[in-house]
């Protein structure tokens, strides 16, 4: 398929996300939830002088709860159950027969849907960070939020990659929906997105620094908090690059050895 | 009152057959009755973050000591894992409605609302909640040395019962604007995320968010009364509130049921 084939897929991607606008919406809105109950209970946290943070500020902690928030949303996944599905209902046969690749397809569909959600989601993002440098005195250097933006966009492509390969267990396991629920539950986790993970300890820290999935969520938030210093930035951009190779090289080759045994159910 | 017996025996034997043959079904696909647990597992490892947390921290905020605050969390930990016992049912309801598979249950001889939100139970997902509800409640309660009386521990299981019937009627209430709309994925998103500020005890959020939770939507009498009942927090008129807030619920939600089915127009042959 030529790129203007994938790009039409991109913008099919863009108009099932908005095909139920109000859905759409209101569960935007329900990401808002969590975060106004953790700023609260940072908030008291810290008014207590009890909360045990590993070094973070107050003001970095709402910081990190607001961004994280929004950040974990622009990076959500969502299109695996539609691949197992495939999978496990025949519908990949009308895909194999088709001159294209199914991962740049999906990808294509994703980074639309993706597309759709961004206006609101950056538009949100930039309120929080204005928000925070009037009212929490934080100031951000053009430069951190630039290397967000890219930073949020490496995130995209490696949680595409990471959540592919899980997806295309399919071939092995047929019912495996209850099985990627506790799986992004735990990446959400793992990523940073609830809380940041260096405050439960060093070897919590230690192993965000070292898994992929911190390289999701906490490490484009720590970029524009200003909890990374300028030169662990860049072994953090590298860190997301290798792992999103690890992942595609996963997927590619789970995808050769998944075709091979696939049998094709249905019409 | 015989008849209000007789028929009250009737459904919880009909109760105990829904129990068994979900517990046959679901025994016949282990592995989804594993996974289950293993998501389960996740929600819980959030909500035990939370815990965390606040034991780290060690104090006392805004009257509550951490252990109390290891209570309400354990309650809504336990709470929530009783709801999701039920959950299979809320799930499918607007699927049922949207495929027209509701006829088949709309033409059995038995009350509607019962057979369509408990026919299926999970026994699965339940577990991990439960157990781990049941550890924090106990701990943070013998930590606190609070008295372990007869009025205590059967005000605290009324005020449990009463917050698991409220999850009831509150999330079912979302569920049914299936019969309005065609996807209610984004209100069912809200609901979650309303009843997802009880992973925190209510008194870390200030006074405006506390009446808006104890009055106007009551997410929040689900897992703090029955503490607060414990310690000797609740007012007569809060605990007459804490009772009376379910009934109400309930009153207000099967209204908005018999509307629902009223619109109801098969869907399917």
């Amino acid at each position: 398929m030529t790129a203007a084939g994938y790009c039409y897929v991109f913008g099919m991607g863009m108009q099932k996300a908005m095909a139920y606008r109000a859905d759409f919406f209101l569960s935007i809105v329900s990401c808002i939830f969590p975060i106004i109950m953790q700023v609260y209970l940072w908030t008291a946290l810290y008014a207590a002088g009890a909360a045990d943070t590993n070094g973070y500020t107050y003001e970095q902690m709402i910081l990190y709860t607001l961004l994280a928030g929004v950040t974990s949303r622009i990076v959500a996944t969502g299109f695996e159950n539609d691949v197992a599905r495939d999978i496990k209902d025949g519908g990949l046969n009308k895909y194999l027969v088709k001159p294209m690749n199914y991962g740049a397809y999906c990808f294509a569909q994703f980074a639309g849907g993706k597309a759709a959600a961004a206006g609101f989601l950056l538009a949100a993002a930039a309120a929080v960070l204005g928000g925070a440098a009037l009212t929490l005195g934080v100031p951000f250097a053009p430069v951190r939020l630039a290397l967000y933006a890219l930073s949020l966009v490496l995130a995209l492509v490696l949680n595409f990659a990471i959540f592919f390969t899980i997806a295309l267990l399919g071939f092995w396991l047929t019912e495996i929906s209850q099985l990627f629920g506790t799986i992004s539950i735990v990446i959400m986790v793992v990523s940073g997105g609830v809380f940041p993970l260096d405050i439960f300890g060093p070897a919590a820290a230690a192993a965000a620094a070292v898994l992929p999935f911190g390289y999701t969520t906490q490490f484009c938030v720590n970029i524009v908090s200003g909890r990374l210093a300028m030169d662990e930035i860049w072994p953090g951009f590298a860190a997301q690059l290798l792992w999103t190779a690890v992942f595609t090289a996963a997927h590619t080759a789970l995808w050769r050895r998944g075709a091979k045994r696939y049998t094709a159910v249905g019409g | 009152m015989k008849q209000f017996w007789e028929r009250l025996r009737y459904y919880l034997g009909l109760l105990g057959l829904f129990a068994k043959y979900s517990l046959m079904e679901q025994m016949e696909y282990r592995i989804n009755f594993a996974a289950g647990i293993a998501v389960e597992c996740g929600y819980m490892l959030i909500k035990l973050m939370y815990a965390v947390l606040i034991l780290n921290a060690g104090a006392e905020i805004n009257g509550l000591t951490a252990n109390e605050m290891l209570m309400c969390i354990g309650t809504y930990i336990m709470v929530t894992g009783v709801y999701m016992g039920i959950y299979p049912n809320f799930w499918a309801l607007p699927l049922s409605v949207q495929d027209g598979s509701l006829d088949m249950l709309l033409t059995k001889p038995v009350n509607t609302q019962f057979l369509i939100t408990l026919r299926k139970l999970d026994f699965g997902m339940p577990i991990p909640d439960v157990l781990c509800g049941l550890a924090l409640i106990v701990y943070g309660w013998q930590q606190e040395g609070l008295p372990v009386t007869f009025a205590n521990v059967a005000g605290f299981v009324v005020f449990c019962i009463a917050g698991w019937f409220l999850t009831y009627c509150l999330f079912l209430i979302p569920e049914l604007l299936s019969f309005w709309f065609v996807s209610n994925n984004g209100v069912q998103a809200l609901s979650s995320a309303v009843f997802d500020f009880n992973n925190t005890p209510m008194n870390l959020y200030p006074k405006w968010v506390q009446r808006l939770g104890i009055f106007l939507l009551p997410v929040f009498l689900i897992t703090n009364f029955p503490t607060l009942f414990v310690m000797g927090a609740l007012s007569p008129a809060m605990t007459l509130w804490g009772l009376a807030a379910p009934v109400l619920v309930f009153a207000i939600q099967r209204i908005i049921w018999r509307r629902a089915m009223r619109r109801y127009t098969s869907a399917s042959g």
